[in-house]
């Protein structure tokens, strides 16, 4: 065994280590990049977001590791761009059921996560898709507005005490202000979210994911079937319809 | 690697003191009575809390070994009892029988309807059999002296969606599991942020009522959300595991700083760590990094607090008063960088480590961190997930 491999075994319990970190900046946003997904997101010293990543859960409410199959990054004045694509295996056969590519890019004032799935199997799953998390401090107890499919903004405040049932449903877009920010916009496309105060689960978030709860699960994805979804958090004052990608 | 430096201020936390800290037991997994009576010796528990479900007919007799077993060495019982819902008080009077037949005497108990075991949704359908209201109000009947508990012994998530009327229960409880939905390490040190809302939320449930956080380790012993956890060979970080390999490294000593850290200043009355044996073992084939934290930790108990601050994501502290103008401290590094911590104020004179580089020379012991070496040092460097035993001077009031 090698030394890092002794070290994280003393460490970690295993000598397997987790996947790399890797910081990434336009500024004045950045973020850390890991496993295909980002957290982190912050403007300046202020975080905006706790993380955006694609999440494939199984039958049982599990989460499936994501191999990661390649990774592309790229950036000029104006942007930074970064793709990853992955695939989730059946264990321990390694039959592949399911690809995935993940695809973020960051300018000024804007970050959008594009996120494709295609099943390569009938794939049993309890929600596959985005989740954007939210961080707890600063936003708690906090004024939102949101906008569901139905059009004008609805004004609401995040729980304070934690929320037994989804604060939200039904999110096409969401505006809040963390403390000393002067705010962000996050538009979904592609499915039906909704938020769940993950705190219940001493998760440090709360947490926006397609596929309303209310729906069955598990529920089957054919073979060939996919899926597109994008969330694009957008900086206040940046002008309407300056979505750049 | 950079790295980090803070600086924190010793606070003496008065009135409040350090809650006593056990350990958990699960009957059905548990039968090595040698093993469970060395543990206890290792890890001197304030209390221990037994998970008994009354529909494995081994529950009687294990019982009465791990009840002897604390009552010899005076370490409270408490009862986490999972019973059946069609016939709960058929089950409820076997073990009435086993206790008296036994003379065991829990200082509390928790009694919750299996089909509980899962979670519903706050707003129903909940399961035909028997309700938690209803097994309380059973057990009630059949122990009129004996503090009874409003909760679940899975995760808050269950107890916020299916909560007891404040008036009926002398305490409320609940687990925490960090692995429910993201298993790599930042997400698993990230949790400890979490947790002051947790204790806020449920204080808020039954504010008049002790506050037990009962057995909490990196793991799920039970998935109250699908039909099984997820396999683990014990090498994979995943979510809904009770093999996680964690538990079994640094990381889980860590960890555990950061949880009490985050507990003693809560109102939160006893919490219970990780178990003797599987599924959270702090032994197996031998002990556990995190094994001579709980044990050093557990003295504590009743001890005037110490806090730090600023509080930070990377480091955790907390400890106790031991004279007028001296405590004992116990800091980690809850990051995955290297950190220095200087302590405003006061100075170290004692210090034991428990880091990579020790464990990668000797496998860890039970009494490990017993004898800190005397020092003299204002600044203490912890490589990641390490875990400090600090003496310190405390500065005037």
């Amino acid at each position: 065994m090698r030394a890092s491999e002794q070290r994280e075994r003393v460490r970690a319990g295993t000598p397997l280590p987790d996947p790399p970190v890797q910081h990434c900046e336009r500024l004045p946003l950045s973020f850390a990049w890991q496993a295909g997904g980002l957290r982190w997101l912050r403007d300046g010293g202020t975080e905006l977001v706790r993380g955006v990543a694609p999440v494939i859960r199984d039958g049982e409410w599990g989460t499936h590791a994501l191999r990661s199959s390649g990774r592309r990054q790229s950036h000029d004045r104006q942007r930074l761009a970064l793709m990853e694509t992955f695939r989730v295996v059946d264990e321990p056969a390694g039959r592949t059921l399911l690809t995935g590519r993940m695809a973020v890019t960051v300018t000024a004032r804007q970050v959008s996560v594009a996120l494709r799935l295609t099943a390569r199997a009938r794939f049993t799953t309890c929600r596959s898709g985005l989740v954007v998390l939210l961080p707890i401090a600063g936003m708690a107890g906090a004024p939102v507005e949101v906008r569901h499919a139905d059009g004008p903004w609805h004004e609401g405040h995040m729980p304070r005490l934690i929320s037994p049932a989804q604060p939200f449903f039904d999110i096409r877009s969401l505006r809040y202000a963390p403390p000393g920010h002067a705010g962000v916009q996050l538009d979904f496309e592609g499915d039906v979210f909704e938020m769940e105060d993950q705190r219940n689960w001493s998760d440090a978030s709360f947490k926006i994911y397609n596929r309303p709860l209310a729906w069955p699960t598990p529920y089957t994805l054919a073979p060939g079937t996919r899926l597109e979804q994008r969330v694009t958090l957008t900086l206040a004052g940046a002008e309407e319809g300056a979505h750049d990608h | 690697m950079t790295t980090e430096h803070h600086t924190l201020a010793i606070r003496r936390a008065w009135p409040d003191r350090l809650p006593p800290i056990g350990c958990g037991l699960w009957l059905d997994r548990c039968s090595d009575e040698a093993g469970l009576g060395q543990r206890l010796d290792q890890l001197a528990p304030r209390h221990l809390d037994v998970l008994v479900d009354l529909r494995d007919p081994a529950f009687a007799d294990r019982l009465a070994v791990a009840g002897a077993l604390c009552v010899a060495r005076a370490v409270p019982l408490w009862l986490y009892v999972i019973c059946d819902d069609e016939e709960p008080d058929a089950q409820l009077e076997q073990l009435a029988r086993t206790l008296a037949v036994h003379r065991l005497l829990p200082a509390g108990m928790l009694v919750t309807p299996a089909a509980y075991l899962k979670s519903h949704q706050p707003e129903g359908p909940w399961p035909a059999g028997a309700s938690p209201a209803q097994v309380l109000a059973l057990a009630r009947l059949r122990w009129p002296a004996i503090p009874l508990g409003g909760g679940f012994p899975t995760y808050f998530t269950e107890l916020n969606r299916c909560r007891p009327e404040p008036g009926s229960i002398d305490f409320i409880t609940h687990a925490l599991s960090p692995i429910v939905h993201a298993a790599d390490d930042l997400s698993v040190m990230e949790t400890l942020e979490s947790l002051p809302a947790i204790f806020a939320s449920c204080r808020a449930l039954a504010p008049a009522v002790p506050y037990r956080l009962t057995t909490t380790a990196i793991g799920a012993w039970t998935n109250p959300y699908g039909a099984q956890l997820t396999a683990n060979d014990g090498t994979r970080r995943v979510t809904l595991s009770d093999r996680d390999p964690r538990q079994r490294g640094l990381f889980a000593a860590a960890w555990n700083v950061g949880l009490v850290a985050r507990t003693a200043c809560a109102g939160v009355a006893s919490l219970t760590l990780s178990s003797l044996g599987p599924p959270f073992d702090v032994a197996d084939d031998g002990p556990r990094p995190l094994l001579p934290v709980l044990r050093g930790l557990s003295r504590g108990a009743g001890q005037p607090l110490l806090t730090t601050a600023p509080v930070a994501a990377t480091v955790a502290g907390v400890g106790w008063q031991t004279g007028e103008h001296e405590g004992e401290l116990w800091l980690a590094n809850t990051g995955l960088q290297p950190i220095s911590v200087g302590l405003q104020g006061s100075a170290v004179t004692a210090l034991a480590m428990l880091d990579e580089q020790r464990l990668l020379a000797a496998p860890a012991t039970a009494a490990m961190l017993d004898q800190p070496a005397p020092c003299d040092t204002r600044t203490v460097t912890l490589s990641p997930c390490a875990v400090a035993r600090l003496t310190v001077t405390l500065p005037p009031e």
